[in-house]
């Protein structure tokens, strides 16, 4: 058993080259994966490649009058791309009668999301008591992951493979979906509208539609507001180690770099951290003049309080302040607060908002939802039925797809006027941005803010 | 300077989390990996009394009273468990962990909930920065507390059988302790001193799972502490709170600051535990 | 295949009658049993019925693993292949913790660096997935021996907090770095491909896991048996005395936790292509503790006792959620394993076993009577 005599016996040689090849291993990893940013890193300035298609010269412009919803060219004609029919069909959740949607949506467990389910099943509604789209009804499948990730990517399968789902819609588990966008993608199912999407997601994913300009854009527009807007000359931010966040707090600095802003100061904080006291007092002390936080509900607060407590009050951005209850408990210290919003606040009142606040009173007359989330089920679907209406008769995913991506010009009435193609289902890159203004959230200008 | 009593500040949080652990682990055997969940539970409670508007008072008085009926519930659960090694007994705390957060989640919701701080706001300038009365108002309790359960631990009866109870189960027994009376009580005052903490420090905004990741570095102070004294928990937990904030004031390291923490814990811990030389802590045959 | 594979071989345990309890307080499996087999008249010695029940059992298991894909719903698939990865992972837990006593709370970071290295050797080196799933097993071991390091002068509770703070750490720093495993994105993998055959639907991928998780348990199963094995149980059973009779506790205990990161390296790397995405948070402590907490509950004792690990993260929870709305289920579940736990320290697996040792004395009681005298 024990090799007393000191000489290596076969076992001993087999453990020690297998450990040896295990510490090459380690070693090649290492290596390998900085080669392998090294090049992502210089390939970042290099933009999408796009198929070789028309490009109708999409000027979008500041002032966007309320055009009429929906100018998709002429989608029916386009030839679809060359790319294998998925598993389950182009016309998987097709009917003569129905057209069948899904969604995942963490409901319970650590997040509450439920309100863009209302806000979904809101606008389902009231399109099938139209008569549905091109006469066939919506039907709606909705799961709940339960903030597990097993669950979520079990729920995906079932919606893709056992209810043979034509899209998902409004889709939200924020645990599960990062993980399911392979899966989707092998399976070739769109989803439209989802509440988390990386950045490079956007450009690569053909089936992935958020409806929105991508973390890394939203962070650019925040930096470009801070910097050029609020005269920022020694801005920080502040990012919650998350994915999203990241993503938003590296466009955040990139923009900075891009604009000449020399002197910045970055800081990661992870989502338990209880005490933003030294990160106030650091901030502080380093000359900061406007503070960007990236951060969740609790996250804000707690930095608002530190810093009250501090008696420091720089002019400062935060992507949570829309939430009222932050504010409430922030106090004076919220006053002021600039919160950047990448779709229409239900502040503004334009015909989309008022047809929204109708459907949920109609739908939901017992109130109690929280009306800004229900927006985000509320406003992928109606980009969905408007698309699929343009379909006719003949709908696959594939024409879906190719619908979606001639969309030019295109107002929603929920975003400014954009312009998907293939290689970039970014939306408008432009933001609303709103103040605090005693506990309430009021728009700055109504204008669109463009990077 | 100013990371250095900033330091003491944060320190303090972690040594307050760690009385409870220690005590009841002393007494017990168990390391109470749910301590900071049923922390978690008191200041859940106490943020939504104060939401009924209930004075600040009564809902504190409450919430502790809530902490020690977990503390029996808990001294009750592990009866059946009693002759287990202390490992097992340690695990059945981490199922104990998932459970209350379970419950949290059920009960209050996922959300995030406002807790009020049981000091006034504002604080004192000194070094150019403001030093919280909540802050100092943590560091007192702390010390505050190791002054008063050391004392208790001497003076009193009860705390004196706790003692006794730590040292030696049997010989206490046999001297005519009920150790079942004492165990029970034990558990109550963890409990209860997991409430303080948690009230105290998920002020103002309490989450579910923070408090359960800061106990982490309350273990690792508990263990400066060679888990046994009371005083040398609380100079641990200064130690560690100054050994984690200070590195992050120089400018090398801030991006990383928030990866300073766990990893400075598990370094420190993995370095008590290993080069000790203290016989209680080593592996001995047999012994859990 | 063999009875020792579900079940406990009876040969080894037979010798470790009486001794201390180990980490876990449990005995060794068929403590105080007599497993001496004399035949009786009627030429059935216990221990060859014993192996008989052991196999009846392991087959019916497989067979049951075999059908049941096909006789649920497609979506659960899914679960059944993310279930056998966890059993897997609950085979580390058995090896390093059951064989050896030693308790480690970091198998989820083992698992993650699996996880990365298979997604690094089929993605940029284009390794051919049966070559890459050992490797990425192997990346795991010197992660684990590190891991293993503190075992060398802590037990129990203390290794425990130890592991804990290895993992919380190496997931803070490695596992959180971009440019080393892609931070909060995370990494892609693709279904693997194995001798022409496709492995990408999950019915395939499916089968797939469960033969590994076969011969990783034909594999553990074997150490146990061996020279390895009997040193480990000596570990477990006393370490001075193991130490006394000549071995080398740091020499076993680090292979032992070497063998417990390959097989949960092996886990991640099969979890990770069966998710097809894994980042960070795939491989933090929760899931470390979870992972024990429920293998404990769920038995160690045995290497047969891993597929409860499976049962009662994977399969449970999913089958249950459509009877219990989902946070309620969450609770009832935590405080079920608590009582669990409660009843029978020595996990599941034990109660099965001892439920078999019942059934067993119950057949002999019967045939002592009607049969022979």
């Amino acid at each position: 058993m024990s090799n007393r005599s000191g000489r290596l016996g076969l076992r001993d040689k087999v453990f020690l080259g297998a450990l040896a090849l295990a510490l090459l291993v380690n070693l090649w990893m290492v290596d390998s994966l900085r080669d392998e940013v090294a090049k992502l890193r210089k390939a970042q300035g290099t933009g999408p490649v796009t198929e070789a298609l028309a490009e109708p010269s999409a000027q979008v412009t500041e002032d966007s009058a309320a055009a009429p919803a929906g100018e998709a060219a002429s989608s029916a004609d386009r030839t679809s791309l060359p790319v294998a029919q998925p598993p389950g069909g182009s016309q998987a959740g097709v009917s003569k009668a129905a057209i069948k949607i899904g969604t995942v949506v963490t409901q319970t467990g650590l997040v509450d999301m439920s309100p863009i389910v209302r806000g979904l099943s809101a606008w389902v509604q009231h399109v099938n008591a139209e008569g549905g789209v091109n006469g066939r009804r919506i039907e709606l499948v909705v799961e709940d992951d339960g903030t597990d990730t097993s669950r979520g990517s079990a729920a995906i399968r079932k919606l893709v493979e056992n209810d043979k789902v034509f899209a998902l819609v409004g889709e939200c588990a924020p645990l599960s979906d990062v993980q399911n966008i392979e899966y989707l993608k092998q399976k070739g199912v769109p989803v439209i509208g989802s509440c988390i999407l990386p950045t490079d997601q956007f450009k690569t994913n053909r089936y992935q539609f958020a409806l929105r300009p991508s973390p890394d854009t939203e962070g650019r527009i925040t930096g470009k507001y801070a910097a050029k807007d609020m005269g920022a000359k020694k801005p920080a931010v502040i990012v919650l180690d998350q994915q999203l966040m990241v993503e938003m707090g590296n466009g955040t600095v990139a923009q900075w770099k891009a604009m000449g802003v020399k002197d910045y100061v970055v800081e990661t904080v992870a989502a338990t951290n209880p005490n933003f006291t030294p990160t106030v007092v650091r901030l502080r002390s380093q000359g900061v003049d406007n503070v960007t936080l990236l951060l969740d509900s609790a996250s804000t607060i707690r930095f608002l309080q530190a810093a009250a407590q501090q008696g420091w009050k720089p002019p400062m951005l935060s992507i949570s302040s829309y939430d009222e209850e932050v504010n409430r408990y922030a106090g004076e210290q919220a006053e002021g607060t600039v919160v950047p919003g990448f779709t229409e606040y239900l502040v503004t009142n334009g015909p989309q908002q008022r047809q929204f606040r109708a459907d949920m009173q109609r739908f939901y007359p017992q109130g109690g939802v929280r009306l800004e989330l229900a927006t985000g089920g509320y406003h992928p679907a109606q980009v969905f039925t408007d698309v699929l209406g343009k379909l006719g008769d003949d709908v696959t995913r594939e024409r879906f797809i190719n619908g979606m991506e001639s969309l030019t010009n295109y107002d929603d009435g929920w975003e400014p006027p954009y312009t998907l193609r293939s290689g970039n289902h970014e939306t408008a890159r432009a933001a609303k941005f709103a103040v605090v203004k005693e506990g309430r959230v009021v728009p700055i200008t109504g204008q669109w803010y463009y990077l | 300077m100013t990371s250095l009593i900033l330091g003491l500040a944060t320190g303090s949080i972690y040594a307050l989390m760690a009385l409870g652990v220690v005590i009841v682990y002393k007494a017990t055997g168990v390391l109470n990996f749910a301590h900071g969940a049923m922390g978690m539970m008191a200041a859940f409670l106490f943020s939504s009394l104060t939401l009924r508007n209930l004075p600040v008072g009564l809902a504190l008085l409450v919430a502790l009273l809530f902490s020690a009926g977990l503390g029996v519930a808990v001294a009750f659960a592990l009866r059946p468990l009693r002759r287990a090694p202390r490992l097992t007994r340690a695990i059945f705390m981490l199922g104990m962990l998932a459970l209350l957060q379970n419950l949290a989640v059920s009960i209050w919701g996922p959300k995030v909930r406002m807790v009020p701080s049981l000091f006034p706001s504002g604080g004192l300038r000194i070094f150019g920065f403001v030093l919280g009365y909540d802050q100092m108002g943590i560091m007192l309790v702390a010390a505050g507390l190791v002054i008063a359960l050391s004392a208790f631990f001497r003076l009193t009866k009860l705390g004196v059988g706790i003692r006794a109870v730590s040292s030696d189960q049997d010989a206490a027994a046999l001297q005519g302790i009920n150790v079942t009376r004492i165990t029970i009580v034990t558990w109550i005052l963890g409990s209860v001193l997991a409430g303080v903490a948690g009230i105290m420090i998920s002020s103002p905004a309490a989450d579910i799972f923070s408090l359960t990741l800061l106990v982490i570095q309350a273990f690792a102070a508990a263990l400066l502490g060679r888990l046994t004294s009371l005083p040398a928990t609380l100079v641990g937990g200064l130690v560690l709170g100054v050994l984690t904030t200070v590195p992050a004031s120089f400018d090398a390291l801030r991006p990383h600051a928030q990866t300073i923490p766990p990893v400075v814990s598990f370094l420190l811990i993995v370095g008590i535990l290993m080069f000790r030389s203290d016989s209680s802590l080593i592996s001995r045959a047999g012994e859990a | 295949m063999s009875a020792g594979l579900r079940g406990v071989g009876t040969g080894t345990e037979a010798d470790t009658r009486g001794h201390d309890e180990d980490a876990l307080g449990m005995s060794a499996p068929e403590q105080g049993r007599e497993v001496h087999g004399a035949p009786d008249a009627v030429g059935v010695s216990e221990a060859a019925l014993r192996r008989g029940m052991q196999l009846v059992v392991a087959g019916g298991s497989l067979a049951v693993a075999v059908l049941v894909p096909f006789l649920l719903p497609r979506y659960w698939t899914f679960v059944l292949l993310a279930a056998v990865t966890t059993m897997i992972v609950g085979l580390s837990i058995v090896v390093l913790t059951g064989f050896v006593g030693q308790i480690s709370l970091c198998q989820a970071t083992f698992m993650g660096v699996g996880a990365y290295a298979s997604a690094r050797l089929t993605g940029d080196a284009h390794l051919p997935f049966l070559i890459a799933l050992p490797l990425a097993g192997l990346a795991a071991v010197p992660v684990g021996l590190l891991a293993g390091v503190p075992a060398l002068r802590l037990k129990g509770l203390y290794l425990a907090i130890a592991t804990l703070g290895f993992g919380a750490a190496v997931q803070a720093t490695l596992f959180s770095s971009k440019t080393l495993t892609g931070g909060f994105s995370g990494v892609a993998l693709e279904r693997p491909t194995v001798f022409g055959i496709s492995f990408a639907s999950d019915l395939r991928y499916y089968f797939l896991t469960l033969v590994v998780l076969l011969l990783l348990m034909a594999f553990a199963a074997n150490v146990k048996r061996g020279r390895s094995g009997r040193a480990f149980a000596a570990i477990r059973d006393g370490e001075v005395a193991a130490a006394a009779s000549g071995i080398s506790l740091a020499r076993y205990k680090l292979t032992a936790f070497g063998l417990s990161a390959f097989i949960a390296g092996v886990g991640g790397s099969l979890f990770g292509h069966a998710m097809l995405s894994v980042n960070t948070s795939s491989f933090d402590i929760f899931h470390s503790i979870t992972f024990v907490t429920v293998a404990i509950i769920a038995g160690v004792g045995s290497v047969g006792a891993a597929v409860f690990t499976g049962l009662m993260v994977n399969i449970l929870p999913k089958a249950l959620d459509r009877v219990l709305p989902g946070n309620l289920l969450l609770v009832i579940f935590s405080a079920g394993m608590l009582v669990q736990l409660a009843v029978a320290p020595d996990g599941i697996a034990g109660q099965m076993r001892r439920q078999q040792d019942a059934v067993l004395s119950w057949i002999l009681r019967r045939r002592r009577v009607s049969g022979r005298d």
